[in-house]
């Protein structure tokens, strides 16, 4: 009966044990979640902020920006290429006042 | 409860013996009853004892053994719907879920409905006062007020304090990109079900639990350069609506989609029809000249004219008492390449009548044409193909007359003579690396060059001249389509078309322009036919994709050495 007694205390012993893990487990599930749409939202904000066309209105009003034309793009290997074929004094900067 | 003290006498009315002889006397002593009446409280009280203990254990057991644990569910959000993030080609985020508070009341509550409408009022103005006291002065446990409040509405809400008042975590899906893809994107209703566009086609994936995101085929910067680029046009040309497509011709993953005026997912519900149409996937045109590569695909198919031969294209010609005319008439007979580059009906109507009609329709089928566009997306409509095809319909739908498609399903079937004659099915879910392409074979790769060589020509020596985009060799062909108006061709009334792809040496990208009623504009010399609007339009958007998809320039040598380095220019 003692040994039955001891079994039971112990089992709900740590019954009570789990259960208080659950609940903190169940605690940490409930920040994880509203850590999670926090994120959300913040990823939400962060797509609004960066959109293309709130880009753009920004870019034109605020700084005169336009889209870069082809003619004015060619790649490094290109540029490379220009600056080979360009006669040395055209290259080289001027750093003035040493001269 | 008598007891016989020892010292009692022995009882001597009883028996035979001295002792059962002896009569019995009881003395009863106050102390004796004391010892007596404690010993029962005693008994008493460990049978009480035993008897909470036995409970006790009893109880222990029952929880410990019996009873299953409850799982915790203190103010969770797990039970709130969700639903997967819709993200582009690099992952940028187009579509997601967020949380919002509904409020709702308990009509039950409410102690003055007038009242407490008036308080709702002032802090949530857009409501009607008549509906809302309607809804409190009745007779429900649970009414809604207003669904998805912002943050800033729930604290109004929140600090009037009304005890009827309640809120109920929501989900609210939001496009953080406004109107950028709207079409394509689709929407949702209030309780999360995609209704159209993207949400409709991946509804069921998206609403999976712990789904990842779905990733579409679109780049953001390719869609925002294609509406950018529409809506200025459409502002320039003053045209009534304007669609595009930027294909990738190897792939069949639709980069951008665009069709205006267009609409905000976020409001989808305030949308009018007219802006919800995908005017690229769902509204039927007769899209003209554009169509005249494949008339010149199906010339080479069948091997009906040989190469440096001309055609009679400055001498009239009638079929079934219609006399097929040229926009821009010549006076001598023209090859191919001119034919094409100078977008003559006269030339693609021989080349046709030459061909046959069963073997246009047989091409037209490979191409697609036949049937809507096989994609994801539900809103994709069916062409409108003659019923009895004649040699008028054979000559008529051999410059894109007497056939109505969607903008989408001759960008597709374009695509295909520029992709190695291999049809692919578009699609606008992203294509993984090393994912199988299910295609089928529509023209020969000789045919396929031959076309890609031909419009490369309407580009550089043609109408499409208006497209070139220096270093980028692009190939190209105008449309441009009188409408049908109740039965008749209305010459006022157009819709032009430009079809670019690039880069010539191995085409790999597509752009298709579509205008409604374009009108002409200072410096169109009073025209408004495809050269001067849409091509212009697909020459700015390849333009501006063309370095953002990884196209590299071709930069010709004396070019190069004349270049002037520097941002200062």
């Amino acid at each position: 009966m003692v040994v039955f007694v001891g079994l039971l205390v112990a089992l709900y012993s740590i019954k009570a044990h789990t259960l208080a893990a659950k609940a903190k487990v169940a605690t940490f599930e409930q920040a994880l979640i509203s850590e999670r749409q926090a994120i959300q939202m913040l990823s939400a904000e962060i797509a609004h902020l960066e959109s293309p066309e709130r880009l753009r209105v920004l870019s034109s009003g605020q700084l005169n920006l336009q889209p870069t034309p082809a003619s004015r793009t060619m790649t490094l290997a290109q540029a490379a290429q220009v600056i080979a074929q360009k006669p040395l004094s055209e290259t080289t900067p001027k750093t003035g006042g040493v001269q | 409860m008598n007891e016989t003290p020892p010292h009692a006498l022995p009882n001597l009315s009883s028996g035979n013996t001295f002792l059962d002889a002896a009569p019995t006397l009881s003395v009863q002593d106050e102390e004796a009853q004391f010892i007596r009446q404690a010993r029962v409280r005693i008994i008493m009280g460990v049978v009480i004892f035993s008897l909470f203990l036995l409970l006790l254990i009893t109880r222990l057991a029952e929880v410990s053994l019996l009873r299953p644990s409850k799982s915790f569910t203190p103010m969770t959000t797990n039970q709130v719907k969700t639903r997967a993030d819709i993200v582009d080609r690099n992952g940028e985020l187009l579509a997601t879920s967020l949380e919002t508070y509904s409020l709702y009341a308990d009509p039950r509550k409410v102690w003055d409905a007038v009242a407490s409408t008036e308080a709702i009022i002032s802090v949530l103005p857009d409501l009607d006062p008549a509906i809302v006291e309607e809804r409190l002065a009745s007779k429900k446990s649970f009414i809604w007020i207003k669904r998805n409040l912002t943050p800033k509405e729930r604290q109004l809400v929140f600090s009037l304090g009304l005890p009827e008042l309640g809120f109920q975590i929501e989900p609210k899906r939001v496009y953080p990109r406004g109107n950028l893809a709207a079409h394509v994107l689709g929407f949702t209703d209030i309780d999360l079900n995609g209704t159209a566009g993207a949400e409709r086609a991946f509804d069921k994936r998206l609403s999976e639990k712990d789904a990842a995101p779905v990733k579409l085929s679109i780049d953001m910067r390719a869609q925002f350069a294609l509406a950018d680029e529409l809506g200025m046009g459409m502002e320039k040309y003053q045209a009534m609506a304007a669609s595009g497509v930027v294909l990738n011709i190897k792939t069949g993953e639709i980069l951008a989609m665009a069709s205006l005026p267009d609409f905000n997912p976020n409001r989808s519900g305030t949308a009018l029809p007219n802006n919800r149409l995908n005017r690229a996937s769902m509204q039927l045109y007769e899209l003209g000249s554009t169509f005249k590569p494949i008339t010149i695909a199906l010339a080479h198919e069948t091997g009906v004219v040989s190469v440096g031969e001309k055609l009679p294209v400055h001498k009239q010609l009638v079929i079934q008492k219609k006399p097929i005319k040229d926009d821009h008439p010549v006076h001598v007979p023209l090859g191919v390449y001119d034919i094409l580059a100078k977008s003559s009906n006269r030339g693609v109507t021989l080349l046709a009548l030459k061909a046959g009609g069963d073997a246009q329709q047989d091409l037209l089928k490979r191409l697609g044409l036949f049937d809507r566009v096989p994609m994801e997306l539900k809103e994709s409509a069916a062409p409108l193909v003659a019923s009895e095809w004649q040699d008028i319909t054979t000559a008529t739908v051999s410059y894109g007359h007497g056939i109505s498609v969607t903008p989408l399903a001759l960008a597709t079937a374009l695509a295909t003579l520029l992709n190695g004659g291999q049809y692919i099915a578009p699609t606008i879910e992203k294509h993984q690396i090393g994912q199988a392409i299910t295609s089928h074979r529509a023209v020969s790769s000789a045919t396929s060059q031959h076309v890609v060589d031909t419009m490369r020509y309407v580009v550089t020596d043609g109408t499409g001249r208006n497209a070139a985009v220096e270093g980028y060799a692009l190939m190209g062909k105008t449309g441009t389509a009188e409408k049908l108006i109740n039965g008749e061709y209305v010459k006022k009334r157009l819709v032009t078309s430009f079809v670019a792809a690039f880069p010539h040496r191995d085409p790999h990208y597509l752009v298709f322009i579509v205008y409604d009623e374009p009108k002409a504009y200072d410096g169109s010399w009073g025209y408004a036919t495809a050269g001067w609007n849409a091509a212009k339009t697909a020459g700015a958007v390849v333009e501006r994709i063309a370095p953002v998809l990884g196209i590299k320039k071709t930069v010709k040598v004396a070019a190069l050495r004349d270049a002037k380095v520097g941002g200062g220019q």
